[in-house]
Formats: structure tokens, sequence, C-alpha cells
């Protein structure tokens, strides 16, 4: 059950994407006025707008926060073809705190839309990738973790068809090579698989494809790697045409070239759900990696959990809706929702619970 | 039964016409998730809407919310892990024939928590009550009244499954736990006696023969006596003969040193002499006094006609067993059980609650597990219930699915826990127990906290450390030193850099001050 809690989010225009510092006390929005907004929880624990600025020259599509450890970085991607790397810079004036994000760096190889970005895990140090609608993964790095001016492309990788999404795989242990998940939304369906895995091999100094999802040909427009908390094997979510659940578990090879082995996968698909009954555009993960988080285009954001024999099934469903009659208490920042008949001025927020579960003769207790 | 349909599924509308369309969420902070409305956007066109449309757009944050966040529930999240904690380590160091009393001894601990609770919850219902005049808002004694309710059914379930599985004695004895256990459960009875005797002429009380029957049929027989005693007609035969019955019914005793068959042969012996005197109209007289003689004779009729002094099928199965079959099995429980149910089908619905207490009475300890998942909003009890009922079959070898379960319900309850700013410490003690994914979830949760002061820092390093976290101490240092950096501390952060063992970080900042100083 939830309790929620409204607030404005003083865009012009909708948004497209929100993302949240590591703590999830910062939060990031951005939106198609081409401006990012800066959020900050304050000690009231509501949500204030530290910082508003106009980003680039186009839509904004996504905005990602760079791990504490670097200081406060985020990214954004635009359909202005670019990307660019901001930092927040503090300044103690005499009126209080004030907070300005300065642009670190524009990063503007591509020649399309630039579709999703994506900072690495931070053991890789200070890396970020792109995807971009003419289809190219690009890494970038900042070798020198204190200078955030200097990003130099490290490597680019030409998937052949338009890219909506990436994903790099978080597993912290220094046994797996970097892999990174990419997805495509073109919409030909007879064009082949829509995912692409990718690993690094420190060897040949090369991103190589390891493996196309062959059961996933329809567009493809998000994906995510779950972080990974002691499990042995990587946990895939997919926005298509339905929700998606792949397993990859690597399987060691011996090769032929032996420099060492190879990593393949023994992919699996836990779970394929069309409970959205519709196109599904975004999937997110919680910070365990225990619950999925899907949006589809009947309206509604479902979450998805696996039980202790690690099958998956929906466990919360929100929908958003036209309602007669809602009163709104009226205050600055935020407000919170009240619902029914009757309003007596402030309440504190409701319970939004309607028609439980799926057997009927079971009642619920709370 | 479908294996997948754990927990219950919820649902939530959020009323926003803007999020008719499309919704998107974010989860953040280990279970609070923030909803927005997304516009449709393709690649090849920049979509931005007619300019000068006016709308206002909507940012939903939803939180989780259960009693368990509760002020009453507080001292229940505190006290529960204090007992966890010292089961784990009383079941590792007893020998194993003191198994049982270790684990019987924790169960009733944990009731003994559930049960404070309950008075804690009373008592400000109480409170409440008694202010009811400055306008206290009616959420708050609605709130209360759930949470009375959701505290009783886990004091019930815990209470049968410890009679059931744990504490486990002879076979004769079965029926007086039960008998003790529906005593405990259904005290209305021992209210209404009190009222009856002490109004004026007691026989004349609307509920004088209800109490009487009443307490018979909850085997309080000293109870029933003493409310006949206060009849007019007390000293008539009847009366006395009625008594005597009452006064001479035996109950087995475990240390009595009468053995089970025997203590049956001697109770068969005493129902045929109710039998008897029942036939020979000893009870003519009084109808009422007939009813209780064939309830002593264990006339499935007339025990059924008095369904709505039981309210429950559970109290018909005891009371039935109570005056069939003293000494019932484990076993015969299933049957005895179904039996009640379908006596008693036109007064009731079958619920949630009975689906638990059925499982428990099938001894179908998965059963019973996965019936609370599907009504509880939270881990706390399934997950402690589990626990106890893993170091019960344990030692026996025979569950195969109780480990993993155990390990999974003790991973999500702390996991709950962890995203709560006052409770992260208690995750961590159950996290301790819960193998490899516990310390990666430990970690993880460590590194998360938000941290607001040098202080909490250092609490997070101390935690940290004491399990060999040394990946979270490097990166807390770390993010405090660029913290410091940032807000021009340059000595706070060298001295953070040094801690974090972070060289280039460091030499950064040294020559940073060294400029400044320049």
């Amino acid at each position: 059950m939830f309790v929620a809690k409204s607030l404005n989010a003083e865009h012009k225009d909708l948004i497209h994407d929100v993302a949240f510092d590591f703590y999830g006390r910062r939060m990031a929005t951005c939106s198609s006025d081409q401006s990012v907004k800066i959020w900050d929880l304050n000690e009231e624990r509501e949500w204030v707008c530290t910082a508003s600025w106009k980003t680039h020259c186009g839509s904004v599509w996504k905005v990602t926060w760079a791990h504490p450890e670097f200081g406060q970085i985020i990214a954004t991607c635009s359909f202005d073809r670019t990307a660019a790397i901001w930092e927040e810079s503090v300044s103690d004036s005499g009126r209080g705190i004030h907070s300005t994000w300065i642009k670190r760096a524009g990063l503007v190889d591509s020649r399309t839309s630039v579709t999703d970005i994506k900072f690495a895990p931070k053991i890789q140090g200070l890396q970020l990738a792109t995807c971009s609608a003419g289809g190219v993964v690009r890494i970038y790095e900042a070798p020198d973790v204190m200078n955030l001016n200097q990003w130099s492309p490290q490597y680019e990788i030409n998937c052949k068809l338009q890219c909506s999404c990436i994903s790099w795989n978080p597993s912290p242990s220094r046994l797996h090579a970097p892999l990174i998940a990419v997805g495509s939304d073109d919409p030909n369906t007879s064009s082949g698989p829509k995912v692409f895995i990718y690993e690094f091999s420190a060897n040949t100094h090369k991103w190589n494809r390891v493996d196309s999802l062959v059961s996933i040909s329809d567009p493809v427009h998000d994906l995510a790697f779950a972080p990974n908390l002691g499990r042995s094997y990587h946990l895939l979510g997919i926005a298509t045409k339905d929700v998606r659940v792949v397993t990859l578990r690597p399987v060691k090879q011996e090769s032929a070239q032996s420099q060492g082995n190879s990593m393949s996968f023994e992919v699996r698909q836990a779970g394929q759900f069309d409970d959205h009954n519709s196109t599904v555009w975004r999937v997110s993960w919680n910070a365990t990696g225990t619950i999925l988080a899907s949006s589809g285009d009947d309206g509604c954001v479902r979450l998805w959990k696996a039980n202790y024999l690690d099958i998956w099934r929906c466990i919360s469903t929100m929908r958003g809706d036209t309602v007669e009659n809602v009163a709104e208490a009226d205050s600055s920042g935020g407000s919170t929702q009240q619902m029914g008949t009757a309003s007596t001025g402030q309440h504190t927020a409701r319970y939004f619970k309607l028609a439980p579960t799926a057997h009927p003769a079971h009642l619920q207790w709370h | 039964m479908d294996p997948s349909n754990d927990t219950a599924q919820t649902w939530q509308t959020i009323p926003d016409s803007m999020m008719n369309g499309r919704m998107c969420g974010k989860t953040f902070s280990l279970g609070s998730i923030m909803l927005f409305p997304q516009q449709e956007h393709t690649n090849y066109t920049d979509m931005a809407s007619e300019s000068g449309a006016q709308r206002t757009v909507k940012m939903y944050q939803l939180e989780p919310s259960s009693w368990l966040w509760g002020r009453q529930a507080r001292k229940l999240i505190n006290e529960s892990v204090g007992t966890f904690l010292s089961l784990q380590t009383a079941i590792t160091e007893a020998e194993p024939d003191r198994h049982n009393a270790v684990l019987v001894k924790k169960c009733r601990e944990y009731r003994s928590i559930i049960q404070a609770c309950q008075q804690d919850t009373k008592n400000l219902q109480q409170a409440n009550e008694n202010e009811k005049q400055n306008g206290k808002e009616p959420s708050t004694q609605e709130d209360l009244i759930i949470l009375q309710d959701i505290l009783y059914k886990m004091e019930l379930i815990l209470s049968l499954v410890e009679l059931l599985f744990i504490d486990t004695m002879s076979d004769g004895h079965l029926l007086n736990q039960l008998v003790k256990w529906i005593q405990l459960h259904f005290p209305q009875h021992e209210r209404k006696k009190g009222v009856v005797l002490e109004s004026d002429r007691p026989h004349l009380h609307p509920d004088y023969w209800n109490t009487v029957y009443g307490s018979v049929l909850q085997g309080k027989l000293d109870d029933a006596r003493l409310i006949l005693s206060n009849h007019p007609s007390a000293d008539t035969d009847p009366f006395l003969s009625i008594d005597e019955l009452l006064r001479k019914m035996p109950f087995f005793q475990v240390y009595g040193g009468v053995s089970v068959g025997d203590f049956e042969a001697r109770w068969q012996h005493w129902q045929s002499e109710c039998e008897r005197r029942l036939e020979e109209g000893h009870f003519a007289s009084s109808h009422n006094l007939q009813a209780i003689c064939k309830i002593l004779c264990g006339d499935l009729e007339t025990i059924s006609k008095l369904m709505n002094l039981m309210d429950t099928w559970y109290h018909l199965m005891v009371s039935t067993l109570l005056f069939t079959k003293p000494t019932v099995k484990l076993f015969h429980l299933s049957n005895a059980s179904q039996d009640a149910i379908l006596r008693m089908q036109d007064q009731q619905v079958i619920t949630a609650l009975d689906h638990v207490l059925l499982a428990a009475m099938e001894a179908d300890m998965y059963q019973v597990i996965k019936e609370c998942q599907q009504v509880m909003d939270n881990p706390w009890f399934t997950t402690h219930l589990t626990d106890l009922l893993y170091h019960t079959v344990q030692h026996k070898g025979k569950h195969q699915v109780l480990p993993p379960l155990r390990e999974y319900l003790l991973l999500d309850y702390a996991e709950m826990l962890a995203g709560h700013s006052s409770l992260w410490q208690v995750a961590l003690l159950y996290l301790d127990h819960c193998g490899p994914r516990g310390m990666a979830m430990a970690q993880e949760a460590l590194q998360r906290l938000p941290i607001t002061s040098d202080s909490c820092a250092q609490k997070i390093i101390q935690m940290a450390s004491e399990r060999e976290f040394e990946g979270v101490v490097v990166s807390v240092c770390r993010v405090m030193g660029r913290r410091a950096l940032s807000q021009g501390r340059l000595g706070a952060a060298i001295w953070w850099g040094m801690r974090s063992k972070d060289a280039a970080f460091t030499s950064h900042v040294a020559h940073q001050s060294w400029k400044k100083k320049k």
C-alpha cells in the first residue's frame, strides 16, 4: 500500500525523464522545454527546485547522475544531437547557498538525435556511454577524474539499427568484464533481434557483440540491467511490446585462441508479461534489483517482483485517471491529494487503495 | 496451488487527467516511487507541445505505508530483532534435546511482544477516547482498530502454531492445549460470567443459561458449576446430579502417571454415566440441564444448536472434540476442522484468517506461511514465523522448501527496514544472517544511506568496518572528501582523502591547498 503526495513539476512541457542521485535525495527532471531542473529534499522532506536552466537546443531525452564519489555531476542527451556533462558549483553568497550547474563538456560527435546516456559503474572510473538514432554507441572517458573538462571518446560501436536505450551491467565484481546492453526501436520486426549485448575485451581493447536476444524482434524502447546483489547471473528488464525479464548466466568457455577464457551467456526468458496490453515504454529497477517498474500505453505503472522460486509476477498496479470532484489543498511547494466527497481543508495524504486481490475469497486485513 | 501467487496485488489510482495517457515511474531510496506524466516521442521529431499551452504538470511521490511504520509498532520491531538474534544463538548452542524448549521459549517471547503491542495500542485508544472532545482525528482511531485486529490475528495464529508444531507434547495433551487456546482467545464468557454473577438475581439474567453453556463448551467446568450454584434450585437432585458430572469429568494430566489408554477408558466410563443419567430422566424437569448433559454426552446436534455462542468454526471444532475425542491427535484435526466448517457454513464466510488456521490444522507449514504472505502487507510476521518453523524442522531434515523461503523472507524484511531512516541498523542485524546475498545487500544499504553529517559518516564507517566491508568504508570516505572539497574545506578533504587511500584525490587537493596559500 502506498501513500501519495503530489508536487508541481514546474516544467512548461511534459517530462521525458526523471533521475535520482545515488542517495535518493536529489532529483533531476528534463523536458521538451529544453531545460533541466534540479530538486533537493529539504528538512521537511519536500522537494524544492534549486536550479533550472536551459541545457540544449532541442528536447532533452534523458538525464543521469554520476556516482557521488566523483562529485555532483549529471549528464544529459538531446534531440539536438549532443550530450553534455554538468557539474554543480556551490557558492555561499550573503543571501544563502546558491547552486549553479556549469557545463563541463559537450559531446558533439553524433549526427543524429542522442537517445540515451548512462554513466558506467564506478569501478570503471568516470566513463559514460551514449547511443543515437543513427545506431551508434559511443563510450567516453574522463581520464583525470579531477578534471571534468576533458572527455575523450574511447570507442564507437555501430549497431546498424537505430538505438533507443543502453544499460551498463552494474555488477560490482572484478570478475565480470564490462558489459553493455543496447536496445533498438527500429519498427521493422524482420530486421532481426532488437537487444544486443556487448562485452569489452581487455586483451583486444575492443567491444564485441557477444549476444543478440533473438526472442525480441519488436521495437525496444527501454532496457535496464538490475543491480546485482549476490546473484550468480545477470538480470535484464526490457520494455517492448510487453514486459520482458531476461536472465544471462555466464558460461565459461575455453576459447581456441587461448588468451584466457571468454565468456558467453546462457540466455533465458524469466518472464514475459502483457498486463499493459499495449506498448511498454519504460522500465527501471530499484536499488537492490528486486523490483522492476514498467510503464505502458495503458496509462499504468506496474511493479514486478520475483518470489523465492524466482518466478516473476506483478505486485502492484498504479493507474493514472481522470477523477471528478477532487479537492486539492492549496499550498506553495506541494500538495496532498484527497479523494472522495467532502473536503475539510488540509488533510494529510490518504490511502489510495482500491479493489484488491486475485482471489475473491481472500479478505485483506489492512 | 499456483506457487507464483504469493503476495496479494495492490492497486492504486492517481487522480490526475494528465496521467491518463502515459505515466512513468522511477523508484528511489529503497521503496519510494516517483510518478510523472510522460510524453510520447520518436527519434525523428522534436515534439514540443503547442506554445501557450498552460498545463500544470504534477509528479506524484508514493511512499510505502504500513502499520509497521506506526509509532506503536516501533517497539515491536526493536524487540523482535532481539528475540530473533537470541534465537539464532541459542539454537546453535543448545543440545539437540533442548531445541524444542528453546523454540517454545522464543515463540512465547514473540507472542508477548505482540501482546505488549496490543496493550500499548489499547492504552492509546483509551487516551484518544478521553480526548475525543478535542477533535481528535477519527482516522487515527480507525488505524488503531485495524492494528488491533491485525495483532489479534497474528497472536492467534502464532499461539496455534506453537501448540501444533513447536510445543508438541504427548498425545493426550493436544486437546488440553487446544482448549486453552480457545479459552485465551474467546474471553466473552469470562466477561459475561462476571456480569451475571454480580446481578441481583443471576438466574433471571437473560444471559444466565448462555453463560453456563458457553463455559461448558470452553471446558471451564468450574465456572459453569459456580454459576449453577447461584440458582435457587441448586440443591435439588437434577442440579446436584449435573454438578457431580461436571466435577468428575476427567482431564488428561501430562505428569499424572496415567497412560493415555487408561485415561481414555476412564473418560469413556464417565461419558457412559452421563448418557445413563440422561436416559433415566434425571434432568427431565429442566430442558436447560438436559441440554448441558447432552453436551457432556457429545451430542452433535445440541452442540451445533449453540453455534452462536462459539462464533467460529475452530471454537466449534475444539468444543466438539472436547466431548467426543479427548485423545485427539494432530492428524485428526484435518477432518475435524473440515467437519466444523461444514456444520457452520450457513453462519460464516471463510476468511483469509480461516485459510491460515486450516493450513495449520492440515499440518502444512508451508501453506501456513503462504497464506500469511497473502494477507500481510509487510513481512514482519511471516519472516519471524518462518524462521521459527525453519529451526523447528531443521534438525529433522525434512523440509527442503523452508531454507530458501526463510532466506528470501529475511532479505525482503531487511530490505524494507533498510529503506527506513531510523531502522537501517536493525536491517543490518538481520542481513548478518542471510548468507552472501545478505552481505551484498548490507553493503548496498550502507552505501545508500544519505550521509547527513560527519557523525553519520562515522557511524556508517563503524558498522561497515565491523563487518569488514572495506569497499564501503573507502566509498564513504571518497564521498565525504568530495563534499569537503566542493565546500572549500581543503583540510577536511585531505583527511578524508587519506582515509580513502585515494592518492590521486589527495594529491589534487593538496595541490589546490598549496595554490591557495600562494
